[in-house]
């Protein structure tokens, strides 16, 4: 397939199901991952990728980027990055007798923040702001960003040394928390024998495009909600604030992006309508990171536990 | 903090004031005028401080409570008796919500409230009455409510309210059936200071035509031997000689004692009568004896020395056929034929017409004045028009309709026109005959007044008009002789109908609820095998009753539904459950139809597409349709999911 | 009375007492502990009148001779109904309470000497509970419960010792509708809470200056002074462009940095805190960690008891605070 083939105008659902086969071609042996970072796009949420590094997590970015033709920037977070190094700033330019606002690379549609837990504080709550604000403020002057603006953030957990964890608090501002993991026997082979992913992923041709990612997540949020998925939702939510092993549970805003991410999850399944399934396939990537636990449990076997504490009524 | 010790909150202060104030109109009608507006208006001032969160100065609270005893003391002369007392105790009302300022205070409020409440019903007992009250229990309760801590909101505390009035209503229905009542009252007597009427002795328009809407007991009369039939029970209680143009009255001469001649064997009889503060003693007929402690008037009615304050038991014999003072004196005729001077011209001219047809024969003149109530189109009402100056003139030639009081009225006034002696009897007659107690019950509605006429040879023999227009009256008594009179009631207009109607209604309510004395609750809890004339039976019937309705209010209260099942889930549990004995489970946490699909991936194809389909219709139904499913669809998957077998 | 004789009447009287509480398990406040979820049945609900409710049937038996008396019907009928309206809210009260599943019971984070925050979770009913009330020891709680959703209420409890907690027994009760009747249950549901030790107000810091768990990587040059330049290439942060050097040689040049200082690790041990009361030990303990904490450092706790860390983050800290709190 060649990068300028004609893209039909059409519906985008039959090439939201080809963007997704052409990026697990890419990233392999991670199907569950992927789609779930393709949700992720759809309910409009920025990713958090944890990972030890390479395993593949700025591959998927790329290749996300590529597929959904979106505008690309990255951002290697380092102790010495300032916000201004993200966001821009006003230079002097003597031609023109006044300053003039260099936008960083954060004015782009997908953003790439590598090991941001490597970045100082300030730096990290100036990217967190603007993604929950979906603009930014120079010196006075309010910029928004662009409408499908989106964080894929990467960090690794291992690495502590001289890193900045990102306190409770921002985590919530990612709508999922993804871990890749090592790939299986099969895909690992699969790796090493094909191309390399460099090569695939600049031959990538994009298949959708910004407009498209609008349409789809405005057609996300129509998507109906019967009561009965309310309940079993509402009763996730209860119980992750009842548990006996979690310190603080599932805040209002948590069952929003549990919802948003279960209709982008439907959505992807091409059905009108969201299941429990689909919460039960999005909880452990949108409520885990959210969950505060009390003793030694690890957050994924917290939400594990909660999906199977509670029950779905017929 | 005690919790009892806090400030009520602003929402059950504003259902307390509402009461409060209900209870106010409700008693508005028989307090003073000053009273009223000034207490709407102290409620008024303590809302509005209540709502800024200011407490009622104390002193000016001292000074009212010192100011409401002395303000009633002014108003009736003293602190006693029922409108001081309700006066006083609306007036406490109001003030005890000055000082509530803790939830006990509201609490004790709303209880004072209940009974300055039931306190409004001693001044009228009418259905519109006994509703509005029983509806300001609503506020009251839901005030009780809305100060429990953790209560909902206004709206549900409404509802809570409303539903347990509603709930309680049966409970309270067999309660009121079955509470025993009390023979002799325990203290006081009842309206003191207003006379319970009976007949009186004075016959003014309409005087009876209250009676005859008052259903309470006038007095009981028990028979030695057969009840006598109902058209031969006349119970004479006064005698009127004396007509002005408008009131019959007994007259002022002293006569002598009519002497008596009975013409068939006495009856023997016990009557015991309400009290009705007034002399008059209502007797069968013509007494032969006076009974201990009363006398007979000459025209031997009997008074009582005392006015009657208790209920009076006197046995006496009676005759029912009789010769009544077949000598008539002198002074006695002038005063049978005494007219008002100048009244009633028509009349006069009626009287002589006949006088001279008939040559003064007193039988041909009594039969010409019943034809003329027979055939001359009069009908008997209890809501007659009203008369003019004169009277008599007025009811026989222009408005025909009236009840007892205008038809003797006028038959006497004919009769003395006539020349012949005649006299107003007005008493009571018929009563309601209870067979299996042997007595007879005579109500106020009962009351009548008929004549009294002096032929030669006979002395004075009793005719009673109304009987000529309406029978029944006689037959059958006052209110089904009102009921069927007169023009169909839609001629007479959409009021007259509606006022029928409503005194209906109020004649209902008063003969089953005002009205159910310890004699009704004999008769109808005697049908069941209850005894109530021993009160430790009723109170075991009651306790019995009351307590099966506990039980089955308790087995309701136990009964707890899990949880709202709907058709749709309860097919697919029954669908879990064959699954179930096939080794399929499905666990809390797994949904139902990822659970049926993956079932069908361990099935033969033919099954498996089914249940596969299933799985997807299910889906559809639960999750693809809001607020509800097809009910259509639901019943189709529902059939689909009883035909599937493994 | 001898000896064995009343040996014997309190023998029975104890068995006695077992009993009832076997059969009762709402009656009495003492007895021990139930697994959760507990669900309150008629065996455990207990009504009785309050002294409001006495009151008031009082005030319906005068209404009722009034009535009675003056032979009032319609006033008996008022009667008759209010007395009815009472009688059934003991239905009422029992109502509210009967069904009540306390699910689960959650304790938040506290420090001995203060309030800890307790969460009672009651599992979802079909109806509406109004007028509950909750009562643990001196701490008490009203609240209402919505239909089909699962409720939760907190109790804020003193705190007095680090350590495990036990929850007091809960009393629950309702008054509702009027407040005539109130239904009880007591509870004892198995929950124990984690109480941290008392942090001292104040003190010395961690001995940490020359110690050997001091990891500072302090170079001695200033995070500000350049380290040295190299060309600026597009994407590079324009903040850091040194503009005297640029205007220099024509060129635009980027400035480069030492790594800033970092914070030390430390190294928390018990043995620093020689000399101190055993508690004081563990007060400036649990002071140090939360230091720690709040400035973002990795740290090691060393106690008698073994050795935590080194870490850092919420999670490391509250499993810190948990080891202190459980020092004998």
């Amino acid at each position: 397939m060649s990068a300028n083939a004609p893209r039909p105008a059409s519906d985008p659902l039959p090439r939201l199901r080809q963007a997704l086969a052409q990026v697990n071609a890419v990233v392999l042996g991670k199907p569950h991952a992927v789609r779930l970072a393709f949700a992720c796009l759809l309910a409009g949420g920025h990713l958090l990728l944890e990972d030890i590094p390479g395993v593949g997590k700025t591959t998927l970015a790329h290749a996300l980027a590529q597929t959904w033709g979106l505008a690309f920037q990255r951002v290697q977070f380092t102790h010495d990055l300032t916000p201004g190094d993200i966001i821009g700033v006003g230079i002097y330019e003597r031609e023109q007798g006044g300053f003039r606002f260099h936008p960083g690379p954060l004015f782009t549609e997908l953003l790439l923040a590598d090991e941001i837990n490597r970045g100082t504080p300030k730096v990290q709550s100036a990217l967190l702001e603007a993604m929950a604000e979906e603009q930014v403020s120079i010196e006075g002057e309010t910029r928004a960003l662009p409408a499908v603006f989106t964080v894929i953030a990467t960090q690794n957990p291992l690495d502590a040394a001289g890193t900045f964890a990102l306190p409770d608090s921002q985590l919530d501002r990612f709508l999922m928390r993804l871990s890749l993991g090592y790939p299986d026997t099969q895909a690992e082979r699969a790796l090493l024998a094909g191309e390399a992913r460099r090569t695939l992923l600049r031959e990538l041709p994009p298949l959708l495009d910004a407009q498209d990612l609008l349409d789809l997540r405005g057609r996300a949020r129509r998507l109906t909600v019967s009561s009965s998925v309310l309940d079993y939702l509402q009763a996730l939510l209860t119980a992750s604030r009842a548990h006996a092993e979690i310190r603080i549970g599932l805040s209002p805003r948590a069952g929003l992006a549990l919802l948003a991410a279960a209709r982008a999850w439907a959505l992807l399944a091409g059905r009108g309508y969201v299941m429990p399934e689909d919460v039960q396939a999005v909880f452990a990537a949108v409520a885990a990171h959210r969950l505060q636990p009390l003793r030694q449990a690890t957050r994924d076997s917290l939400a594990a536990a909660l999906l199977a504490e509670v029950g779905v009524q017929a | 903090m005690n919790a009892a010790a806090q400030r009520p909150d602003l929402r059950s202060f504003a259902l307390l004031s509402l009461t409060a104030a209900a209870v106010l109109v409700l008693h508005a009608g028989h307090l003073p005028l000053w009273l009223p507006p000034p207490l709407l208006l102290l409620l008024a001032w303590r809302w509005q401080g209540y709502r800024r969160g200011l407490r009622f100065p104390a002193a000016l609270r001292y000074l009212l409570v010192l100011a409401l005893p002395l303000a009633v003391v002014a108003s009736y002369g003293t602190l006693f008796g029922r409108l001081p007392g309700a006066a006083l105790a609306v007036g406490l009302l109001v003030l005890k919500l000055t000082e509530t300022e803790r939830l006990r205070d509201a609490r004790i409020a709303v209880a004072v409230a209940a009974f300055v409440l039931m306190s409004a019903l001693l001044f009228g007992q009418s259905l519109l009455m006994t509703v509005l009250v029983c509806a300001t229990l609503w506020p009251a309760l839901a005030t009780l409510a809305a100060l429990q801590p953790g209560s909902g909101g206004t709206a549900a505390l409404l509802r809570e309210s409303a539903l347990r009035l509603a709930l309680a209503l049966p409970v309270a229905l067999l309660a009121f059936v079955l509470v025993p009542r009390l023979s002799t009252p325990l203290w006081g007597a009842p309206g003191a200071g207003e006379a319970r009427t009976g007949i009186s002795a004075r016959m003014s328009p309409g005087a009876i035509a209250q009676l005859l809407i008052d259903d309470s007991p006038a007095f009981r009369v028990g028979f030695d031997g057969a009840i006598p039939p109902r058209a031969q029970r006349y119970f004479r209680a006064v005698v009127l000689w004396h007509f002005d143009g408008r009131s019959w009255t007994p007259g002022h001469a002293a006569l002598p004692l009519e002497p008596l001649a009975a013409r068939r064997p006495p009856l023997r009889y016990t009557i015991s009568l309400e009290a009705t503060r007034q002399t008059l003693l209502p007797a069968l007929d013509i007494p032969l004896r006076a009974a201990a402690g009363t006398r007979f008037t000459a025209a031997r009615t009997l008074l009582a020395a005392h006015p009657v304050d208790q209920r009076l038991r006197y046995t006496l014999e009676s005759a029912t056929g009789y010769a009544l003072d077949p000598r008539l004196s002198p002074a006695e005729r002038a005063l049978a034929l005494q007219l008002p001077a100048g009244a009633d011209p028509r009349t006069r001219a009626l009287a002589a017409r006949w006088r001279r047809q008939t040559g003064g024969a007193g039988a041909a003149i009594i039969a010409a004045a019943l034809r003329l109530f027979h055939d001359g189109g009069f009908r008997y009402t209890l809501v007659p028009p009203p008369l003019g100056h004169q009277q008599v003139d007025d009811f026989l030639f222009d408005t025909r309709a009236g009840f007892c009081e205008h038809y003797a009225s006028a038959f006497v006034f004919l009769m003395r026109a006539a020349g012949l002696p005649a006299r107003v009897v007005a008493g009571y007659q018929g009563g309601y005959a209870n067979r299996l107690a042997g007595y007879v019950l005579v109500r106020q509605s009962d009351a009548h007044a008929w004549a009294e006429v002096w032929l030669r040879g006979r002395g004075w023999v009793r005719v009673d008009p109304t009987a000529a227009v309406r029978p029944e009256r006689i037959s059958l008594g006052a209110t089904a002789a009102a009921q069927g009179a007169g023009a169909p009631w839609y001629l007479s207009g959409w009021w007259l109908g509606l006022r029928d109607r409503i005194d209906i209604v109020n004649r209902l309510w008063d003969q089953a609820v005002v009205g159910f004395d310890a004699l009704r609750q004999r008769g109808l809890l005697t049908r069941f095998g209850v005894d109530p004339a021993r009160w430790q039976s009723l109170a075991l019937a009651l306790a019995l009753l009351l307590g099966a309705l506990m039980a089955v209010a308790m087995a309701l209260t136990l009964h707890e539904p899990r949880a709202r099942v709907d058709a749709l889930a309860r097919a697919y549990a029954v669908l879990e459950r064959r699954l179930a004995r096939h080794g399929y489970r499905r666990s809390g946490s797994e949904p139902p139809a990822q659970f049926l699909q993956r079932v069908a991936t361990t099935l033969p194809p033919q099954p498996a597409r089914r249940l596969y389909e299933l799985s997807t219709g299910y889906a559809r139904l639960r999750y693809a349709c809001t607020p509800s499913a097809p009910a259509l669809a639901v019943r189709d998957w529902i059939r689909r999911a009883r035909e599937f077998r493994l | 009375m001898n000896a064995p004789r009343a040996r014997r009447l309190v023998r029975l009287a104890a068995i006695a007492r077992e009993r009832l509480t076997r059969r009762h398990p709402g009656l009495l406040r003492e007895r021990g502990t139930e697994t959760l979820p507990v669900r309150l049945d008629q065996r455990r609900i207990y009504v009785l009148p309050t002294g409001f409710g006495v009151g008031f049937a009082v005030l319906l038996m005068v209404m009722l001779l009034g009535a009675l008396n003056y032979n009032n019907n319609a006033a008996l009928l008022l009667t008759c109904l209010l007395g009815a309206t009472a009688a059934q809210s003991m239905l009422g009260a029992f109502r509210t309470l009967h069904g009540l599943s306390l699910e689960r019971v959650r304790g938040g984070s506290a420090q001995a000497g203060g309030q800890v925050r307790v969460e009672l979770v009651f599992a979802a009913s079909v109806r509406t509970r109004h007028g509950l009330e909750i009562e643990a020891g001196p701490a008490r709680a009203a609240f209402a419960l919505p239909a089909d959703v699962p409720g939760c209420v907190a109790l804020e409890l003193h705190c007095p010792r680090r350590g495990w907690q036990a929850l007091p027994p809960l009393r629950l009760g309702s008054s509702w509708p009027f407040g005539l009747f109130r239904a009880w249950s007591w509870l004892r549901p198995q929950a124990r809470m984690l109480v941290y030790p008392r942090t001292e107000a104040g003190g010395p810091s961690p001995p940490q200056a020359g110690g050997p768990g001091d990891t500072a990587r302090h170079r001695g040059t200033a995070g500000d002074e350049p380290a040295g330049l190299r060309d600026y290439q597009p994407g590079d942060p324009p903040r850091h462009i040194a503009w005297k050097p640029s205007a220099r040689s024509g060129q635009l040049l980027l400035r480069l940095h030492e790594p800033p200082r970092e914070h030390a690790d430390w190294r928390l041990r018990w043995q620093d805190t020689r000399g101190l009361p055993h508690e004081q030990r563990i007060e400036r303990l649990a002071r140090w960690v939360q230091q720690a904490h709040l400035e973002n450092r990795r740290w090691t706790l060393e106690l008698p008891q073994g050795v935590l860390g080194p870490d850092r983050g919420s999670g490391h800290c509250h499993a810190c605070l948990a080891a202190l709190a459980l020092l004998p």
